[in-house]
This record gives C-alpha cells, sequence and structure tokens, in this order.
C-alpha cells in the first residue's frame, strides 16, 4: 500500500532528522503490522539475541499526550523494553493462545497466500507514553542474565464445576466472575465508588425466512439490507467451559471459550478504567439451513426506562426510547428489528445514579430491548436474499485451498460504567483513541546505539503545548498547491459534560512550531469557499412558531489574525486553509522539540 | 395476421410519405416559473453507484453487464450532445469518482464545452461527494474527507461550489448529514428519498415533507437546513420512463399516425402533478426525471422531456419546466412559506411492515472494521506526510483517499454490495 510506504519513510525523515543532512533518503527502512489485529506481525516476530535489538516507534496522532499500552506478539520468552530514554520499563509476557494463533495462520494463509514461518509465543505488553502528535521509541532486546526482563503472566484455567468468585484488575476497576456460570457477574470502580452486578451474554437471533409470509404481506426474508428476526436463542456456555485467567503487572485477562465458534477475552488494563471485550464469532453454522444474527448483551439491574443513546455518524448522541418515534404515532411490528440503530463511536444508558456506556471499533447495529441491558449486532450471516436489489445471500466466507469456511469476525467493543454525569468524558477522550489507535513502526537494530544517530521522541506541535482536553484536530493535511488544510473538532455536546461543554480555545501558531503562519482563512466545512462567503450566501427559512423555542447555538468568535487563537463551542468544527512560511530567521534551538539533538 | 391487402399495403406506403414531408418541430422549452400555476419542475438526473452489483470499474466501462446493463460512460457520452442541442435542457450530476474519471479522458475540446455547459447552468453538481455515502455505517470524519475530495476537484476544474445535498438513495438519515454535511458544507438544501413508510404517511397528510431541519441541539438553528424527503422515492412518476427500453408510453404527436396520444399524455401529466401537488406546500413540485444508471442514451428521455414540456404548458392547467435541485430551492425560498422544524434523524428506516433496514448496520463487520482501521491509518498518515514534507511524485496519501472516498458509498461500507465488489472495494484500500 503506498499511504504505507508513505508512513514508514516520514518517520524515517523525521527520526533521521537530528542528523539529517537535507539530502537524499533516509536510509531507515520501518515495516509496520496492519494484520496486527489478527495476531499477524513479522517485524516483531524475530528472534532477539546478540545485540540484535528491535525498536518500537510509537506514534499518537491524537493533539494530546497519550498513556497507552502496545501489544505486540513476540518469540523470545525473555525480553526487556527500554524507553526513549534508555530506562528499562515494566512489560508483561502473555501467552499467544491457540485460538488466535489458528485464527491467525488460516486468515494470513487466506488473505497472504502464505502460512507464517514463525510462531510466536506470546504477546509482549508495555505501557507507552506518547507526545501529542508524535513518538516515542521504545527498544525491546533479549534479556541477557539478570535485570528487570519482561513478567510472564500467571496462567490459571477454572473447570466450571469449581464454585468460585474470582476478582480481576490491578487497578480501579475489578470485575468479578462466577466460575460455576461461567460469566461476569460485578463490576466495582474503587475510585468513583460505583458498583453494578453486571452479566455478558451471547445469542444469536434466526433469520426469518418470509416464504412464511401470507398475502397481504409481501414475503420478507431477513437479508444484507434487512434484519428480520425469527426467535432469539440464548447461546449458553458449553458443560465443560473453562475459564482461564491470566493475571500480570500490566493487564489482566479471563480467557473463555463460549461454544465451538464464540471465543472471547475480558480485559483490564491496571491503568484504565474500562473493560475491554476481545470476541472472535464464527464460522456461523448454517447447517441447519438457517441464517444467523448473532449479538451480545449485557444486563444490569438498572432502570432506564426504555430509553438509550446512540452516536449519529460518531458525533452528537441522539436520545432513543424502545417502541417509539418523536415525529409520529409509532405501530410497532418488529419488537426488536424496529428498536436497532446505527452505532460508530457508541451507545449508552442512565439510571438516576449511573451511566453505563459502551464504545465499539466498527459500525454496527445496537439497541437497548429490555431496560437495563444493551444489546451489539457482531455478526450475520444469511442465507436469503432480502428482495432489496443485491440479490445474493450475506454469507460470507474465507477460503484456502479452494476450501471455504463462513467468516470468523475479531472485534473489540469496550464498556465502562461511571456516575450519572460523568460518562461522557470517557466516551469522548477514549473514543478518540480506539478510532486513532497508536501507529507502530519497527526496525531492527545490530549493534549501534539507536539513540545516537536517531531522534527517539518528536512532537509535531510545540513541545510545550497540547491541544485542550475537549478539541481534537480531524485534518493536517498539505494539499497539492502546499496551503495547509486543518479542522478543528469540538469533541462535546452543549450540557454533556460539566467541565467540557465550554467553549475552548486553541493556538494554531503552537501547532507549527517550526513554521510561520502567513494567512490563515477559515473555510467552510469541505473547504471550497471561505466561510464568510458561505455565511453571506446562507438562506434564511421562515418557521413555522417563528423562531420560538429554537436555540440560535453558540459560535467562536471570528479569528483575529494576529493572535491566530480559534475559539470553538461545544459541536463547533471549524476549517481552516493556512498559509505557512519558513520562518527566516535563526532559531536557536532549530530542533529543540526533537529530544536528541 | 395471415394475408396483408393491397390496401394496406398502400397505406403503409402514404404513411412512409407523410413523414417524409413532416418538418423540423421545435419544442418550446424555454418555460421559467409562472407565478399562480403549479410550477412541476422536471429535475433530469441519473443516480449511478460508486459499485453495487457491479464493481465500480465495470459500471464505469459497462462491462459485465449480464449483471446490469449499465455504464457510466454511455451517460457522461451521451449527455453532452444533448444538452448541446438545447440550451434549455438541464442535468444534474452528482458522483464525482465517476464524473472525474470521464473527465480526464476527455479532449480538450470537450472538457471546454463541458466547462462551459457548467458556467451556464445547463450541467450542475449537486452532492459533489466522490460518492454518495452512508449515513450509518459511515464515520464523519470519512464523510467529510470525502465530500471534500470531490468538492475540491469541482472548485479546481470550474470553479463552481455545489449548492444542494442529494442523498437520494442512503437508508435513513443522520444528523449528522443535515447539519454537519448539510449546513457546514454550505448547502442550500438537502433531498432524499428513503424515510420510514409510517413517517411518510404522516407527512403526506401534514404536507411535512418538507421542512427545516436542526440536527444538532448543540448548534441550532445555526446549523439548518431546508430538507425535502420525496414523495415515494428518486424515480419519475410512474409511466414516465424514458430510458431505451422502458415501457412507458412516448408522447407521440404525430397526427397522422394512428397511435397519437398528446392529449393522453398531457392528462397523465396533469393528473400525476396535481396529486403530488396535493401533499407538497407551495406551488412548486419535483420530478426526479431518471434512476439507476439512466440516460445511457440521453436522448431519449430529452425528447419526450421536450414534448411534455411542449404540449403541457400549451394546455396551460399546470407549468411544466427544465428545472435542477438548486432552482427548486430558489423557487421554495421565494414563496416566503413557513416550514415545519424536524429535529434528530431518519433512524431506523423501514420501508413497509416487517422490513427494518436495521440488519446493513452490521451486515459485512470485517469490511467495516477495514474501512474504520483505514480511516484512522488515512488521518495520521496525513499528518506525517505533512510533517515531512508532500510529494506528489513520491508515495503519498492520494490513493489511499481514492480507495476510502468510494468505500463510504451506501452499497459499500453498508455490506449490501455483491460479494464480488466488497472484495473489490478491500482490495482498493490496500
Ligand atoms: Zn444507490
Amino acid at each position: 500500500m503506498e499511504s504505507e510506504q508513505l508512513v514508514a519513510t516520514s518517520l524515517a525523515h523525521l527520526v533521521e532528522s537530528a542528523s539529517y543532512t537535507g539530502s537524499g533518503n533516509p536510509t531507515t527502512k520501518f515495516q509496520q503490522c496492519l494484520l496486527l489485529n489478527i495476531s499477524y506481525c513479522p517485524a516483531s516476530e524475530v528472534t532477539l539475541s546478540q545485540g540484535k535489538k528491535l525498536i518500537v516507534v510509537v506514534y499518537n496522532s491524537l493533539g494530546w499526550k497519550r498513556d497507552d499500552t502496545v501489544r505486540i506478539p513476540v518469540i523470545n520468552e525473555d525480553v526487556i523494553v527500554h524507553d526513549s530514554e534508555g530506562k528499562a520499563i515494566e512489560s508483561q509476557l502473555l501467552p499467544l493462545d491457540d485460538v488466535h494463533l489458528g485464527l491467525r495462520n488460516y486468515y494470513v494463509k487466506a488473505y497472504l497466500g502464505q502460512t507464517p514461518t514463525k510462531t510466536p509465543k506470546y504477546w509482549l505488553v508495555f505501557t507507552v507514553s506518547v507526545p501529542p502528535l508524535g513518538f516515542s521509541t521504545y527498544t525491546i532486546s533479549g534479556a541477557e542474565g539478570a535485570g528487570a526482563s519482561s513478567t510472564r503472566s500467571s496462567v490459571y484455567t477454572f473447570q466450571s464445576r469449581e464454585k468460585s468468585t474470582i476478582e480481576v484488575g490491578q487497578g480501579n476497576v475489578k470485575l468479578s466472575f462466577s466460575t460455576e456460570q461461567g460469566k461476569m457477574t460485578n463490576y466495582v470502580n474503587s475510585r468513583s465508588l460505583v458498583e453494578e452486578s453486571v452479566q455478558q451474554s451471547y445469542s444469536f437471533y434466526n433469520g426469518y425466512n418470509g416464504s412464511n409470509d401470507k398475502a397481504p404481506l409481501i414475503p420478507q426474508n431477513s437479508g444484507a439490507y434487512v434484519f428480520r428476526p425469527n426467535g432469539t436463542f440464548l447461546i449458553t456456555p458449553e458443560e465443560k467451559a473453562s475459564l482461564t485467567v491470566i493475571r500480570g503487572p500490566v493487564i489482566d485477562e479471563v480467557h473463555q471459550q463460549i461454544n465451538s465458534w464464540i471465543h472471547q477475552i475480558t480485559r483490564l488494563h491496571k491503568e484504565k478504567e474500562h473493560v475491554e471485550v476481545e470476541f472472535i464469532v464464527g464460522p456461523i453454522p448454517t447447517d441447519d439451513g438457517i441464517g444467523k444474527e448473532v449479538v451480545t448483551q449485557l444486563d444490569t439491574a438498572m432502570a432506564t426506562n426504555k430509553t438509550f443513546y446512540t452516536d449519529s455518524n460518531g458525533r452528537d448522541f441522539i436520545k432513543r426510547i424502545r417502541d417509539y418515534r418523536t415525529d409520529w404515532d409509532f405501530k410497532v411490528n418488529q419488537p426488536v428489528a424496529g428498536n436497532y440503530y446505527p452505532i460508530n463511536l457508541g451507545i449508552y444508558m442512565q439510571d438516576n445514579r449511573t451511566e453505563f456506556s459502551v464504545l465499539v471499533d466498527r459500525s454496527l447495529g445496537g439497541s437497548s430491548t429490555v431496560d437495563g441491558q444493551i444489546e451489539l449486532m457482531l455478526h450475520r450471516r444469511l442465507l436469503l436474499d432480502d428482495s432489496r436489489g443485491v440479490a445474493e445471500a450475506l454469507n460470507e466466507t474465507v477460503c484456502v485451498s479452494d476450501e471455504c469456511t463462513g467468516l470468523r469476525v475479531l472485534g473489540k467493543f469496550y464498556f465502562r460504567i461511571d456516575p450519572l454525569g460523568d460518562g461522557a468524558k470517557w466516551r469522548r477522550s477514549f473514543g478518540q483513541e480506539i478510532y486513532s489507535p497508536l501507529l507502530l513502526a519497527f526496525a531492527e537494530q545490530d549493534g549501534d546505539n539507536w539513540k545516537n544517530s536517531h531522534a527517539t521522541t518528536f512532537s509535531g506541535i510545540d513541545s510545550s503545548y497540547s491541544l485542550p482536553d475537549n478539541v481534537a484536530l480531524i485534518t493536517l493535511q498539505e494539499l497539492d498547491d502546499g496551503k495547509i488544510l486543518i479542522r478543528l473538532a469540538h469533541l462535546y455536546e452543549v450540557g454533556e459534560d460539566k467541565d467540557f461543554s465550554v467553549m475552548a480555545n486553541v493556538e494554531l501558531k503552537k501547532l507549527f512550531p517550526r513554521k510561520k503562519i502567513g494567512k490563515a482563512t477559515e473555510m467552510n466545512l469541505s473547504a471550497n469557499q471561505e466561510r464568510t462567503e458561505m455565511e453571506r450566501k446562507r438562506l434564511v427559512w421562515k418557521k413555522e412558531g417563528g423562531s420560538s423555542g429554537t436555540e440560535k447555538g453558540v459560535r467562536g468568535g471570528p479569528v483575529d489574525p494576529a493572535k491566530l487563537v480559534v475559539e470553538l463551542a461545544p459541536m463547533e468544527i471549524r476549517t481552516f486553509l493556512i498559509d505557512l512560511e519558513q520562518k527566516f530567521f535563526h532559531r536557536r534551538h532549530h530542533h529543540h522539540d526533537v529530544s536528541d539533538v | 395476421m395471415a394475408t396483408t391487402t393491397p390496401r394496406l399495403l398502400f397505406f403503409f406506403f402514404c404513411v412512409l410519405i407523410s413523414v417524409a414531408d413532416s418538418k423540423f418541430m421545435v419544442y418550446n422549452t424555454s418555460q421559467g416559473i409562472v407565478a399562480g400555476k403549479l410550477n412541476v419542475h422536471l429535475v433530469p438526473h441519473t443516480h449511478d453507484d460508486v459499485g453495487w452489483l457491479k464493481t465500480v470499474d465495470q459500471y464505469y466501462v459497462g462491462s459485465n453487464n449480464s449483471i446490469q446493463g449499465a455504464c457510466v460512460q454511455n451517460v457522461l457520452d451521451s449527455l453532452i450532445p444533448a444538452l448541446l442541442a438545447d440550451k434549455n435542457r438541464k442535468f444534474i450530476y452528482v458522483e464525482i469518482a465517476f464524473f472525474q474519471r470521464w473527465w480526464r479522458d476527455q479532449s480538450d475540446a470537450v472538457q471546454r464545452i463541458v466547462t462551459d455547459l457548467v458556467s451556464s447552468g445547463q450541467l450542475e453538481f449537486i452532492n459533489g461527494g466522490m460518492c454518495m455515502h452512508d449515513e450509518a455505517a459511515t464515520h464523519y470524519v470519512d464523510m467529510i474527507d470525502q465530500t471534500t475530495l470531490g468538492h475540491r476537484f469541482i472548485k479546481r476544474e470550474f470553479d463552481v461550489t455545489p449548492r444542494i445535498g442529494w442523498q437520494i438513495d442512503p437508508f435513513g438519515h443522520s444528523a449528522v448529514q443535515a447539519y454537519l454535511l448539510g449546513a457546514q458544507v454550505g448547502f442550500d438544501s438537502l433531498y432524499f428519498g428513503r424515510i420510514d413508510y409510517q413517517d411518510r404517511e404522516k407527512r403526506k397528510n401534514d404536507k411535512s415533507l418538507e421542512f427545516v431541519w436542526q440536527g444538532s441541539k448543540s448548534l441550532g438553528s445555526s446549523a439548518e437546513i431546508f430538507s425535502g424527503a420525496f414523495p415515494e422515492n428518486y424515480e419519475p412518476p410512474s409511466g414516465f420512463y424514458f430510458e431505451v427500453n422502458d415501457k412507458s408510453p412516448i408522447v407521440q404527436d404525430d397526427i397522422t399516425l394512428f397511435d397519437y396520444n398528446v392529449q393522453e399524455r398531457v392528462n397523465d401529466f396533469v393528473a400525476a402533478a396535481v396529486s403530488q401537488a396535493n401533499i407538497t406546500r407551495t406551488n412548486h413540485i419535483m420530478w426526479t426525471m431518471g434512476t439507476d444508471f439512466k440516460y445511457q442514451y440521453a436522448h431519449t428521455w430529452f425528447r419526450q422531456m421536450d414534448k411534455l414540456i411542449h404540449y403541457v404548458n400549451k394546455d396551460g392547467r399546470v407549468n411544466a419546466l427544465y428545472s435542477t435541485p438548486s432552482i427548486y430551492t430558489d423557487a421554495k425560498y421565494a414563496t416566503n412559506e413557513s416550514w415545519p422544524i424536524k429535529t434528530g434523524d431518519f433512524f431506523p428506516y423501514a420501508d413497509r411492515i416487517n422490513a427494518y433496514w436495521t440488519g446493513y448496520f452490521t451486515s459485512r463487520p470485517a469490511l467495516k472494521h477495514y474501512v474504520r482501521t483505514m480511516s484512522g491509518y488515512y488521518l495520521a498518515a496525513r499528518q506525517l506526510e505533512f510533517f515531512k514534507g508532500r510529494s506528489t511524485s513520491g508515495p503519498n496519501t492520494d490513493s489511499l483517499a481514492d480507495a476510502l472516498a468510494i468505500a463510504q458509498h451506501h452499497d459499500a461500507v453498508t455490506g449490501t454490495e455483491k460479494q464480488h465488489v466488497a472484495n473489490d472495494y478491500a482490495k482498493d484500500c490496500q
């Protein structure tokens, strides 16, 4: 992929900028792992020995400093991780389980046509800290002799006949599991003092076969467009389902084989207050001749009064009320499908004490079809077409050597419970982290000290600056004509958060520390006209009842061309075209934000 | 018939003679808006899916026609002479991924002609993103990026800015589309085809298919947009389809022929117009004259619309005109009518009982994940591209931008395309 190449050379330029002479191409060759989500990363699956070290450059595209974890497959059993300053940091090795390995080998063969030659034994997990729009560098080496090497996780498998409750989590959030039921039972946050009984389960809906429909009804199958369930079936963990608990200094995990085609890992990061659930669903069995749509349900005792909230394209949250429509007297004929809404960022529900939020890693459908419950549809495999033109059943398969099996879907969702009114901060800031995961670039180092010849940290913005917590930089792009296109987005709605639903300020000059802003022109959203021009032409429509009852909406003020501070009101996005000039005066600390000069 | 009498042969001979005798007929298509009459705005359009049953490439060149007879090159190639034949004819073009490709294939001479058609307003870019993006399974950053890509192409090549949102096929409509990708883009209105069947019934009764949409609680009326949901769909009223093989009766105005039907067709036209006027505020209604991949031989449509405009206006009960959504919007605005306010969105969408289009929110979850992953990657890659200094020749982010843009199409990230097309989108992103 061309962009992958671009990323690699750009990072090479940046790491070499300290010694960069301004001529020729950088020599550092970075590799990336775009199939890391299926546990495949040839760049990190290297044997580290005799001074051979793995350099991991971790890039953060968010406008604020970020503490996060990196997770990569490794071969060595004893490794040690050093940070940008050369300090050994805590890391943890977790076993790479057979389910993930099997999925990895099968899908690598299907996508790339070859079976991976190596078999990593472990996931290496460590905590990283990365500056805004910048990178930090981590060095992984074989732990020779003594020293603070990676902690191997403790692993214990509970059989379902054992009656006990186990608690996992090294940080503020602890989750309890019943080994007897093989499921999660309780969530507690010792900092916010929130406690809630939470149970998670999987179910499937049978896809409806419309040949049962009698006139005047038009036959309607469940298909690629239409969701039409025919009965719900709870997937109960099988008799001998076990529960494996993996503990360590950075993360705790609970592995569960729910049935022969659903596997999941529930993960708690020591420094985080949310729960991460990683699932593998599929191949969905259809040997009974029936298509199925697989959902997971999170159940609580919360009294949510038919109400829940879902995002609009990852931005504003819209209030949803079960079996109700604001604009007309709704006649319910599909109590499940008719209450489904699109989810891009998340879904949440509230009662008078708490707020339960679930965030997703892709778009999917979801609902709250019973009070206190959130449901996400994770996968669907159907055998009939739903008569909307595509004329094909949604029956995805993956093939290796002409043998095809139903698609397996690997994904994650995240949930967290907060005191009422406190959920937005996590939904907005962690939502940004999901959308913009850390970008990893790998290089191998033989002998020489990387630090001496490369920058190990970098921030594209002024080193003393970071974007306010309620603002994201959603575009930073150099156009063909050399102008820079930027967009700043306020992440909160009016009234969404007591601290962050306020006017925010961004100092444009701080975003371009090495350059001088010649001119910043505010544009419309698609950057094809100046904003003043757009506002001048705007039609003002007459509304029934005049303008009474409608809010005018708050906006940030005009940008002073000398100060270049952009004000952003809640939910406002502002777009600018910027002319940059090279700073003509010599800066004493030319690379002051590249630490290794 | 078993035998043919000599008399009948003679009759055929006379007909041939009379055709040869007939002279060039001038249809008056110059009619504009007429105050005090019901104005029927004929909006000629084609809906060109950027991938669905066929891949984007197959739709463009017209291959794999056994699946669907569709060729975008035919549409645009035949459109230009059809517009040149009569300066009153108008057309809107929507999907810039196709247009851009066609544009790059044209000679300087054709490009000059097209530029003139755009500046005269005969050819108008509507919506103007690379595709008509989905509104349920799309992330707002992707919607902005793909719209920007199309809009900046149009601005660069033609120095115009699209005025109208035209989301006629997506399966439900989002608040973000209205207030962000509508009002904040600078659109004067937003039109679409699919809303819940129960909602549509109510809106027909209340004459509230057109309204002012305030999609954002936070930005309120500062981000509102005039919006219209079509009474049925984005196609013409039944009986007014004029693609080469369509079944609708053409306007047969040669009086010497047995199937002369001008009065009949005018009556059909007036009846359909009046029925739509009964559910619409003001004396302006819009007819969406076209549908999926139509105008492959553009003359067939324009020939009939020329005649309809000519004879309907001669009849005088209603006023028919060549129009665009911009002209229609300006006409609505000029009436000074008051419009109902809509908040929230149009999800979920059902087109009839038991048919909720909520499956596609999840369909093809692996493709959806891939698109989301590439979206975040593209954002980061552009930052790095800027830090290094952009190169137009070396590796850059342009191909990812194009691939991601078409993946936002309402039969792409939605998961409602055929399997071979889904494979093609994923391949393009690599
Ligand atoms: Zn379409």
